[in-house]
């Protein structure tokens, strides 16, 4: 037992010891290194700098004719640190350097190797150099075991650009991490106009949350061809497709679609009715407000909110209804309604011309007393006691209750 | 047989008793440092592709409600929501709950983010203490102070959860200091699953020592004294090689309340935080499991190791003692408040691995722990003491503990490496070996002390010294 329990101490101690060597020496390994990498970049970077502004057609002269192998992680991460930076003539100049150095065909080998991290920095240093002879390595590695080699795919795809890239990544937002379906649906989002057809030509095929992906990209590149196809959409049995349709054509902001957009307000799913009542506050249309008025009275917090702040974007008429809701007998839409016009600065306007007369006094008057009557006096005890006018603070005083009065000259 | 002989069996049979539990619990702990070294590794990995800028950017990013509940925090409070609203983050809020302060947290916070009294509902989804007033500032639209009765931190969260407009909410202590990226890190596990995770820790480390400049931290270093560098070794090794483990298992049972981040939704399912212990972030997580469990819906509780909060330690013993005597008593309270999960096979590894453990070696351990030193004294006394085989067993169990500590400077060493100067690493590797020699044993019999306590059901926090954070600035100014 004891020699059991010595051999247990010494091997402990050992281990002991080992790590703290290991510790020891694993910073020090990380301080030469990083010191000499930074001594060596000081030497090779002008140099590379050189070759990007010059018009030499290769990096080989501007490096002596060849790079010691020790060089090359120095040079590969100049590269590559100054082509993400630049555009034009010297991004291609620095992309070409990377091929001619060997470091692309380096990182295809590396796309195809056993270890996951090994794969997802090659796509993403194959991403970074723009190698468009890696596209169908790309696409293949967008079905990669592992998903962050996928990701990085994705993203090198879309850096690469070009329609053979635009399938594959399409097919792609059918990923089941969400963050990947969210980063492809950016990086679509970012080739622009030319995916509009792919997306559209995939969408029967796709999952769920991929069908909304796809849905969201439409209205976020503004794809006006495919406004038709996007009304069609309102139709769908699946109200998340109804609900983000609705959302992209209001993204889109296209004035045709507004009576198919009234239409989905009195759908049976309220994301479809808030996403239709925000999409009609895009597209600006003035025959939505007695609908979107209506809405306000919805039995959905989102509905309302999104109504308000559609029935402000309208303008004027939009206002107008917003106080003529006040009045309303229902106190969330009277509620949601005093949110708005206080957000949209017209309670300070009321307020304001109670120092006036006639009509309009009358009219401040009224607006002012369905704001006390909702309950809704923070800001009008502000305006008591710090309006410039005075005449303005004595008739805000003389509307708000007793009790608020003391609230605010507290 | 007579009495002596009989105790000289008892001491006999608990000197074995305490050598296997030794044997288990470094197993244990041995085979948590390989987990916690496989996923710290993967995890670093992962995070040369860091996508914090198109997190940060992305519409489809979660907004987050952070919440901070304060109570007498002058010193800090205002420094602490600095950090906040410099953080980096799409959309967020940051709502201050001032939990009946005696002090002037409330005016430091008035005067310094120009607050007025706002007519934002509060709604009673939780049942939580009268609110007095809700604040909105007029400088940061998405700051909100709610003033109300003291009723304790859990009841301070709870009025936060009312009032949290999102769906993720992220409990930050008011003395805490979260690094700019630390919302983005955090909100990950979130993004990647978001229907099964439903909630995500940060790491806590120590923020004595480092300089603080408006409520950042800009130069991380070990702080002079000695009990707040050994509390770095064992946050150290509880973190990245305890928590980091049992996150793998998906048995994580807590989530620091310094900087802790969940789905509102499923919080709000199971009433929010509890008054009945005292440590609410502890049970909050053990009663999630419990709920999803018997929800029989996946899940997973994550433990992200990267995003840091940083926290101000005790700097002095008794501050050490109420601090440690308050977690033991809500661990106890948790698990007997939860007791029908252990060895529970309905609730999975969390029945029947994770409580287990803290039953037997988290809260037990301590109790054996001391009674072993006990043991020795009598078996010394009654003549059956093998000293050498004794001062063997000891220099293990010493060394075993050293080497512990060590792997966790190692894993910190090959991963985050937050204390850059070879100072602060000696000073690492000589605490970790010093905790061995008197803090070990007296974080022991606090946490005896804290199990008697709570049995005479002792409640509260106790008085907890702040110093304030460290203040470049004013150190500058001092220095000139």
């Amino acid at each position: 037992m004891q020699g059991a329990l010595i051999v247990t101490v010494l091997s402990i101690a050992a281990i002991f010891l080992a790590l703290t060597i290991l510790i020891v020496t694993g910073k020090a390994w990380r301080e030469f290194r990083d010191g000499w990498c930074r001594a060596r970049r000081r030497v090779l970077e002008p140099l590379i700098l050189k070759y990007t502004h010059g018009s030499d057609a290769s990096v080989l002269p501007a490096l002596g004719g060849a790079i010691a192998r020790r060089d090359r992680v120095v040079v590969e991460t100049i590269l590559l640190d100054h082509v993400s930076r630049v555009r034009g003539i010297e991004h291609e100049r620095l992309c070409r350097a990377l091929d001619e150095l060997g470091f692309v065909d380096r990182f295809l080998a590396n796309l195809r190797g056993s270890r996951w991290w090994g794969r997802a920095k090659a796509a993403e240093k194959l991403g970074i150099a723009s190698a468009k002879r890696a596209t169908s390595q790309l696409a293949a590695a967008l079905t990669d075991e592992v998903p962050e080699v996928r990701l990085r795919a994705a993203k090198a795809l879309g850096l690469v650009g070009g329609r053979a890239a635009v399938l594959p990544l399409v097919n792609a937002l059918t990923e089941p991490n969400r963050w990947s379906t969210i980063r492809i649906a950016d990086i679509l989002t970012g080739m622009g106009g030319e995916v509009v057809k792919e997306l559209m030509d995939a969408f029967p095929k796709l999952n769920a949350h991929a069908k909304l992906a796809a849905l969201d990209i439409l209205g976020r590149i503004h794809a006006l061809e495919a406004v038709p196809w996007l009304l069609s959409r309102l139709d769908d049995p699946e109200s998340n497709v109804r609900a983000r349709a609705a959302h992209a054509l209001g993204a889109i902001g296209v004035v045709d679609a507004a009576p198919v957009l009234r239409k989905a307000l009195t759908d049976a799913a309220w994301p479809v009715r808030a996403m239709a009542a925000k999409a009609l506050g895009r597209v600006h249309d003035l025959e939505a407000i007695p609908a979107l008025c209506g809405a306000l009275r919805d039995s959905e917090w989102w509905v309302r909110a999104n109504a308000a702040e559609a029935l402000k974007l309208a303008g004027p008429p939009g206002i107008e209804a917003l106080e003529g809701m006040l009045k309303d007998t229902d106190l969330y839409a009277t509620h949601q309604a005093c949110l708005m016009l206080q957000d949209a600065g017209v309670l300070d306007r009321r307020v304001a011309e109670l120092a006036g007369n006639g009509e309009r006094r009358s009219a401040a008057e009224s607006v002012v007393s369905r704001f006390v009557q909702a309950g809704q006096l923070s800001r009008l005890r502000e305006l008591a006691t710090a309006h410039s006018d005075a005449v303005v603070r004595e008739a805000v005083l003389r509307l708000l209750p007793q009790k608020a009065v003391t609230g605010a000259a507290q | 047989m007579n009495f002596a002989a009989i105790l000289k069996d008892a001491v006999i049979a608990f000197n074995v008793f305490v050598l296997f539990y030794f044997l288990v619990l470094n197993s244990i702990y041995l085979i948590l440092f390989l987990i916690s070294l496989v996923d710290v590794l993967k995890f670093v990995r992962r995070t040369f592709f860091s996508d914090y800028r198109q997190i940060m950017q992305s519409d489809m990013t979660w907004p987050i409600s952070v919440l901070i509940p304060a109570h007498d925090e002058e010193k800090t409070i205002v420094e602490t929501v600095r950090s906040m609203l410099m953080i980096n983050y799409g959309e967020f809020e940051i709502i201050v709950i001032d939990d009946g302060s005696n002090d002037g947290t409330l005016r430091r916070l008035i005067d310094a983010y120009e607050l007025r009294r706002s007519d934002r509902p509060y709604r009673y989804s939780i049942a939580t203490g009268q609110v007095r007033a809700v604040y909105g500032s007029l400088a940061h639209p998405n700051l909100t102070v709610v003033d109300k009765e003291k009723g304790g931190k859990a009841d301070a969260l709870n009025a936060g959860i009312n009032l949290a407009r999102y769906p993720l909410f992220c409990s930050i202590d008011g003395d805490s200091i979260i690094e700019d990226n630390a919302l983005l890190r955090v909100v990950k596990p979130f993004m990647e699953k978001p229907i099964e995770t439903v909630a995500a820790g940060g790491i806590v480390r120590i923020v004595n020592g480092c300089d603080v400049k408006d409520g950042r931290v800009t130069r991380i270093a070990l702080s002079d004294r000695a009990l707040p560098i050994l509390q770095v070794v064992e946050y150290l090794r509880a973190f990245l090689t305890g928590r980091v483990g049992w996150s793998n298992l998906q048995s994580l049972l807590i989530i620091s309340g310094a900087f802790g981040i969940y789905k509102k939704q499923e919080v709000l399912e199971i009433g929010g935080y509890t008054h009945g212990t005292d440590t609410e972030d502890l049970e909050l997580v053990v009663r999630l499991h419990a709920h999803m469990r018997c929800k029989k819906q996946p899940y997973r509780v994550v433990f992200v190791p990267d995003p840091v909060c940083w926290t101000e330690a005790p700097e002095t013993l008794s501050v050490l003692a109420r601090q440690r005597n308050r977690w033991h008593r809500g661990l106890l309270q948790t698990l007997w408040h939860h007791k029908r999960m252990l060895f529970n096979p309905k609730y999975g590894n969390v029945g029947l691995v994770a409580f287990p453990y803290f039953v037997l070696f988290e809260l037990l351990g301590p109790f054996i722990e001391t009674f072993g030193y006990l043991a020795v004294i009598v078996s010394y006394l009654l003549g059956i003491l093998d000293v050498q085989f004794f001062m063997m067993f000891l220099a293990v169990a010493i060394l075993y503990g050293m080497f512990l500590s060590i792997a966790a400077i190692l894993l910190e060493e090959i991963s985050f490496r937050r204390y850059p100067g070879w100072i602060d690493l000696t000073k690492l590797l000589a605490y970790s070996v010093i905790e061995n020699f008197g803090y070990r044993q007296i974080l022991s019999a606090m946490k005896v002390k804290a199990f008697w306590d709570a049995i005479r059901r002792r409640r509260g926090w106790g008085r907890m010294q702040r110093r304030g954070f460290r203040q470049e600035t004013l150190r500058g100014q001092v220095s000139r």
